[in-house]
């Protein structure tokens, strides 16, 4: 079955080859401008479609499928927001995959592809938080690292921590500065917050 | 005996360099019988004015020949006047009956002259200028257990001198921002200067800026605290960048923040003789406990 915005195609298509003369109307041009942009985004997206991501949706693909961001459709809503105004729709049939492939050609479509690879890669290269050793001095280096974290990051580190709530205690009195009353049983958040603060003092005046 | 030799340096002054040496002396010599020289490098002769009564100043003045200055002095002008025997003060701080309070504390005071030094110094560079303390004391140095170096506020030609002959540097701090940027330029100062001169002595290829002593810390308030903490990530950061002694540490405990330790130094004594139950005893005893420990394992 047709679609039918073939016909109004067809249409258009005839008239402008009966009518090449009507390219010199000063309304029309303009029209005809926006009538090609739009046809040669359509014609890209169909192309990218037919031959397989570009080397740089490729590259970005690998890179997402890499990091941490890419476990969940809930991850990869939360990496979307950070480059677009809105995520791509979830489908009742979107696996963690499908919706990867999804932002990738979102990404490419909106031309948002550098950026997606730069932010990877300086999350990459970026801190983590290393909750191998738990001894006084270990801690405040964690505790710096929060504090030099940029925000993408730390929401993404504070699930983990969150996750730890001993830890985030541990913490706080490993840096002898956080007042922790038990009984009160302060939230796991509001430690976290201030031990946020705390590594940012500290992440200011490092060196090195 | 093979003595080990301290340096006490920061290029910040007020930090306690002084008040770390003399207490920390008269606690080795005291507390732990160990035979003891403090050198006064700083031209402003704090610890030769904190360990000798009136008398004994007034005769110095007279005789600048008698002090560390003669040491540099000599080597400027080509003479050969340093004479450490008659130079050195044995057991001081004395009573008032000139009996010498700590037997194993000697002093080899310093004279305000030193600043001259520097100023000889632009005129006239013999190099190699930063052996001439090493030369002048190191044969007399094995009668000691521990020779501490109260070092001048500044990486001059005095202080290079010191840390040309010392073993390990001791940083005296107090924890505060600014005392931690000074921390870090001052480890790469003289991480710069041990890399220019260690063709002369290989040892000092491996950095020996071997610990810090927080001074005059105060338990209110959250800022001591903060910045003992910023001074542990300082120094774990150092130690990777191999600025400081890969087992330098701060030294426990912190010394309190004390008016017996001020008061002392008017009386002309070490806080542990002035008075020993103050927080300033307790505190520099168990530091200088640690003090050991720490120089068997770092040297």
């Amino acid at each position: 079955m047709k679609h039918p915005l073939a016909t109004t195609l067809r249409e258009i298509a005839d008239f402008l080859e009966a009518h090449p003369d009507i390219l010199s109307e000063k309304g029309l041009n303009k029209e005809l401008d926006k009538l090609t942009v739009s046809s040669k985004k359509v014609f890209d997206m169909l192309q990218s479609k037919a031959l397989g991501f570009s080397p740089e949706a490729e590259n970005v693909r690998n890179l997402l499928h890499a990091s941490d961001s890419s476990k969940t459709i809930k991850d990869l809503q939360a990496f979307a927001k950070s480059l677009l105004p809105k995520p791509p729709s979830k489908k009742a049939t979107s696996t963690p995959s499908s919706y990867l492939d999804d932002l990738v050609s979102l990404l490419a479509q909106k031309g948002q592809l550098q950026a997606a690879e730069s932010f990877l890669r300086r999350q990459m290269s970026g801190p983590k938080l290393d909750f191998s050793k738990t001894d006084s001095d270990s801690l405040l280096v964690e505790i710096r690292k929060l504090g030099g974290m940029d925000d993408y990051t730390y929401k993404k580190e504070s699930v983990r921590l969150l996750d730890k709530p001993d830890l985030l205690i541990k913490m706080a009195e490993s840096s002898g500065l956080i007042k922790i009353n038990r009984k009160k049983d302060p939230t796991s958040k509001a430690l976290l917050t201030k031990l946020r603060k705390l590594g940012e003092t500290f992440h200011e005046n490092r060196s090195i | 005996m093979n003595p080990k030799i301290v340096a006490f340096i920061n290029f910040k002054g007020g930090v306690g360099k002084t008040s770390n040496a003399v207490n920390i002396g008269a606690c080795l010599a005291r507390n732990h019988k160990k035979k003891v020289l403090i050198v006064d490098l700083d031209a402003q002769c704090n610890s030769s004015f904190w360990l000798l009564n009136h008398k004994q100043r007034e005769l110095l003045l007279q005789q600048p020949n008698r002090t560390t200055y003669q040491i540099f002095k000599d080597k400027l002008m080509g003479t050969s006047n340093f004479d450490f025997e008659e130079s050195v003060i044995r057991g001081v701080p004395i009573n008032f009956l000139g009996n010498p309070q700590l037997p194993f504390l000697d002093l080899l005071p310093a004279a305000v002259e030193l600043l001259e030094v520097e100023e000889h110094m632009s005129k006239k560079v013999t190099l190699p200028y930063f052996t001439w303390l090493e030369k002048a004391l190191k044969p007399h140095a094995k009668e000691y257990d521990y020779v501490l170096l109260d070092c001048p506020p500044n990486i001059y030609t005095v202080s290079k001198n010191a840390l040309f002959f010392a073993d390990t540097y001791l940083i005296p701090y107090i924890p505060d921002y600014l005392s931690l940027s000074g921390f870090r330029v001052f480890s790469r100062l003289v991480r710069t200067f041990q890399d220019e001169v260690s063709g002369y002595k290989p040892a000092l290829v491996k950095p020996r800026v071997g610990g810090v002593i927080v001074n005059r810390y105060q338990n209110s308030g959250n800022v001591f605290s903060e910045g003992i903490n910023t001074l542990k990530l300082e120094l774990m950061d150092l130690k990777a960048s191999k600025l400081v002694n890969a087992k330098a540490i701060i030294l426990d405990p912190p010394i309190r923040s004390c008016v017996k330790v001020a008061e002392c130094s008017n009386h002309h004594l070490p806080v542990i003789v002035y008075n020993d139950k103050c927080n300033g005893s307790e505190d520099y005893s168990a530091l200088t406990v640690n003090f050991i420990k720490h120089l068997e394992e770092i040297l």
